[in-house]
């Protein structure tokens, strides 16, 4: 393949690439000139033990974290080199949920909804009545979506960890995002929630065709739920194949301390 | 076998005792601070003639003092409800502003959500600066600057009130969660957005109950400042002294004692049930009409579908249930009574640009600096004051450190003797200094002793509080590992209890060492020794460079006292 022609399928408007990617804090290296594509339009889930990269990974994507040395496309914008303007364009159409669901407790489950238009309005909001009506609506159906209509006016924080995650999934889906990432959804949450949460994600990601990017702990559920897997042992990508056929036994390799062992490099 | 006897018998090597490390510098030094702070309050209060024969001798003084308070002499009720409103004008508007200016302030000031480091640097220079200019010498400026009437107070009370509650928020802001913050940047939110939508509705709570904490506190100081001619109770007060109408006089002061003590208890309840502190269900017909109260108006739950309106809407407004009626009932009342206050205070600001356009004029007035011919005599009150703090410091720990051990639950001997003492504190802190320092004046006459009493007994109410709640805080596991030694109640209060809360002691000894030094600058002008009673003559008179010259004083000094507070408290922590 020619350079021109790599750029051609980097600048494909569904992809998401990381291109020799080191990110280091201080003199931690988070992420160890790593080389992915993600396929679109699918569940691709990350694993790792903790530490080994995956939320940063995540924070790559939407721009919340930028590279030290290395590029980072999503959906045609570089990541690596985006104004603030840029990339504030591409969050909004990606959408982000979070392993403590990260709502605004004191404030009514509607208007936290609401607060995932942000990217497409202008100007500071504050309180429920700052909204546009069509926004106010807009967030009612998604909460209706993800069955908690009747929850709309509750304190946030009144609500289970499930409940939460349930708003913070219908905030993500009210920017009509393409890309859906999720950073550990379903670790603080009980087996039954967690259960309702990757159903929710599944049915969800199916129906609007989204690509979803999201990381776990939990093998069991990365094997039911992913098309694709990605592993992650401190800050390389040690693992990277579909989903369909694979075993617990074929996943356990990545928790291993030193990362890349012979059979994985075989794999990859 | 040989092996088998070495093992059992292993020849004793002694495990060698590592040097005891050297105390640092800085430790030695803060030390040493300490030391001398201890012995120059030792000093202050012999040097100031606080001693018990002086006490007897005033004794008398207090049988006078009765015979020229009583009786009472009180305003008719139309004036008096005239300038209570007055001055409960100016101190509403007065917060309101300082929140206002505060909250920006407060959120460049905190390094979450400050835009870089120019920014930060000035926030923080603004909350330091603002808190070391005493409000009085703000209105002693604005006076000169604006003249006559409400805006002069306000402008003082507000921009000082800065110092205290831009810092608090900063805190505040602080230790917020920073998830929702992340989150509504994933959505392509900017900063302002995520700000106003995150980071001031979970601040609400905190904030609405710092700016009624602060209400309280300019409360007592807008009478303070009577004396520099703010309108309102604090005025007529001062008026009344000045020509020697105690009995009026002292009307007036327990009128104020009062209004504090209601407004404290007001604000207690609010500021109690904003911060989820939910008092125990109450009993008899109170319990019943919470009871009925809590579920009046009940919204009909909806189904998880989308509940539509009756012209086929969407249904985006909540229910108008007791929770929602209650809530827009009170914020209404707020902005009626912000709005009241603000038409009430009748401010002016027809000439405003006018006066602006005075301020290089003005400042000239005050600048250069100079003592004039009264050097020697402004260097020795400055010492006085500093004194007076000091001597009220160290007589308010001595009173303090018992109540404030008798108050925590964890040490004292029973529940009922903690809940007395702290009653004792929470009426002491309802006291206000000023009033203290008024009656002690009028029972003693002027001069140091009547501020240093006034201050002493202010400490107990604040250092007393502390010195329980820090007690409370300690960690019992500790306690109950010396008491599972065998350690009797006073070893495990030694060794366990006080130990953990000593560091913290120094600290709140610290601070309010501090904070007695500024209130002695201000108590002078009521005649209570110190500096403020030459920088009130001064202003009067009309000698603005002296003004200036002490102003620089008081601001070297307090600045000075915070950064050896400061400093030391990191030294030993």
């Amino acid at each position: 393949m020619t350079v021109a022609a790599v750029n051609q399928t980097i600048r494909e408007p569904t992809d998401i690439r990381f291109n020799g990617v080191t990110k280091t804090f201080g003199s931690v290296t988070a992420l160890d000139n790593v080389t992915v594509s993600f396929a679109p339009n699918k569940i691709n889930v990350l694993l790792g033990l903790s530490g080994s990269g995956k939320s940063t990974m995540l924070r790559h994507i939407n721009g919340l974290h930028t590279p030290s040395t290395g590029e980072v496309w999503t959906l045609g914008t570089p990541v690596h080199s985006g104004g603030s303007t840029a990339l504030r364009r591409l969050r909004n159409d990606v959408g982000m949920i979070f392993q403590q669901f990260h709502l605004v407790e004191s404030s009514s489950v509607l208007e936290n909804v609401c607060t995932g238009q942000l990217g497409s309005l202008r100007g500071p909001r504050f309180g429920l009545w700052s909204y546009p009506r069509s926004v106010r609506e807009a967030a009612m159906e998604q909460l209706a979506r993800v069955g908690l209509a009747d929850k709309a006016f509750q304190r946030a924080g009144s609500l289970s960890g499930g409940q939460q995650q349930r708003v913070a999934i219908a905030r993500a889906l009210i920017q009509r995002p393409t890309v859906l990432l999720a950073d550990e959804p379903v670790a603080s949450l009980d087996p039954v929630s967690s259960a309702g949460v990757i159903e929710l994600l599944t049915q969800i990601s199916r129906e609007e065709n989204l690509t979803v990017i999201c990381s776990l702990h939990q093998v069991q559920i990365a094997l039911a739920f992913a098309d694709r897997i990605v592993g992650l042992n401190a800050g390389r990508v040690v693992l990277d194949r579909s989903a369909a056929g694979m075993t617990h036994d074929d996943v356990d390799g990545i928790y291993l301390a030193e990362p890349v062992d012979q059979r994985l490099a075989m794999a990859i | 076998m040989a092996v088998v006897h070495e093992l059992r018998r292993p020849t004793p090597t002694r495990t060698p005792i590592p040097p005891r490390p050297r105390p640092s510098k800085n430790r030695i030094a803060a030390w040493s601070t300490l030391i001398a702070l201890l012995l120059a309050g030792m000093w202050s209060v012999a040097d100031l003639d606080i001693n018990i024969a002086s006490m007897v001798q005033s004794l008398d003084n207090a049988a006078n003092f009765a015979s020229r308070a009583f009786p009472l002499d009180f305003p008719p009720l139309a004036e008096l409800l005239v300038m209570t409103g007055q001055t409960l004008a100016i101190v509403v508007v007065a917060t309101v502003l300082a929140v206002i200016l505060s909250v920006p302030v407060a959120i460049f000031a905190a390094s979450n959500t400050t835009s870089g480091p120019l920014m930060h640097g000035t926030a923080r220079t603004i909350i330091v600066l603002s808190r070391a200019v005493p409000d009085l010498i703000l209105a002693i400026i604005f006076f000169r600057l604006f003249g006559l009437g409400a805006l002069p107070g306000i402008l003082a009370l507000g921009l000082h009130s800065i110092g205290m509650v831009g810092k608090l928020y900063a805190d505040a802001i602080e230790e917020l969660d920073g998830g929702p913050a992340e989150a509504v940047r994933a959505t392509g939110g900017s900063r302002v957005q995520w700000i106003t939508s995150t980071v001031i509705p979970q601040l609400m709570p905190q904030l609405i109950a710092t700016a009624l904490h602060r209400f309280d506190i300019n409360l007592r100081t807008s009478v303070l400042l009577g004396y520099v001619g703010v309108g309102g109770i604090g005025l007529e007060l001062a008026n009344s002294l000045r020509t020697m109408q105690y009995q009026r006089g002292m009307a007036l002061a327990l009128i104020i004692l009062l209004l504090c003590i209601v407004v404290e208890m007001l604000s207690g309840v609010v500021r109690s049930r904003l911060l989820g502190r939910v008092p125990a269900r109450r009993g008899g017909a109170l319990g019943f009409m919470d009871r009925v109260a809590a579920g009046w108006v009940t919204a009909p739950r909806g189904g998880r579908e989308l509940q539509r309106t009756r012209g086929g809407r969407i249904r985006i407004e909540p229910q108008w249930d007791s929770d929602r009626i209650r809530r827009f009932a009170g914020v209404g009342l707020t902005v009626v009574v912000v709005a009241l206050a603000t038409v009430y205070a009748d401010l002016n600001f027809s000439t405003l640009f006018e006066d602006l356009l005075k301020v290089p004029q003005v400042l000239g007035a005050f600048l250069p600096p100079s003592p004039q011919d009264l050097l020697g005599t402004l260097l020795e009150s400055m010492l006085v004051t500093i004194q007076i703090g000091l001597a009220a410091t160290l007589l308010g720990l001595v009173l303090a450190l018992p109540i404030g051990i008798l108050a925590a639950r964890n040490v004292a001997p029973n529940a009922r003797v903690a809940n007395f003492f702290r009653t004792v504190i929470v009426i002491v802190r309802g006291l206000p200094e000023l009033i203290l320092a008024i009656v002690f004046i009028v029972i003693t006459g002027l001069g140091p002793i009547p501020g240093t009493l006034a201050l002493a007994i202010g400490s107990v109410g604040l250092l007393g509080k502390l010195v329980a709640d820090s007690l409370e805080e300690t960690d019992v596991r500790v306690q109950d590992a010396v008491r599972a030694t065998g350690a009797t109640r006073s070893q495990v209060f030694y060794a366990a209890t006080f130990r953990q809360a000593a560091p913290q002691f120094i600290a709140h000894v610290l601070y309010q060492l501090d904070v007695n030094i500024r209130s002695a600058t201000l108590l002078g002008i009521v005649g209570a020794g110190g500096i403020g009673f030459y920088l009130v003559n001064a202003s009067r008179v009309l000698q603005f460079d002296v003004v200036a010259f002490i102003i620089v004083m008081v601001l070297v000094t307090v600045l000075a006292v915070e950064a050896v507070a400061v400093w030391t408290r990191r030294a030993l922590r």
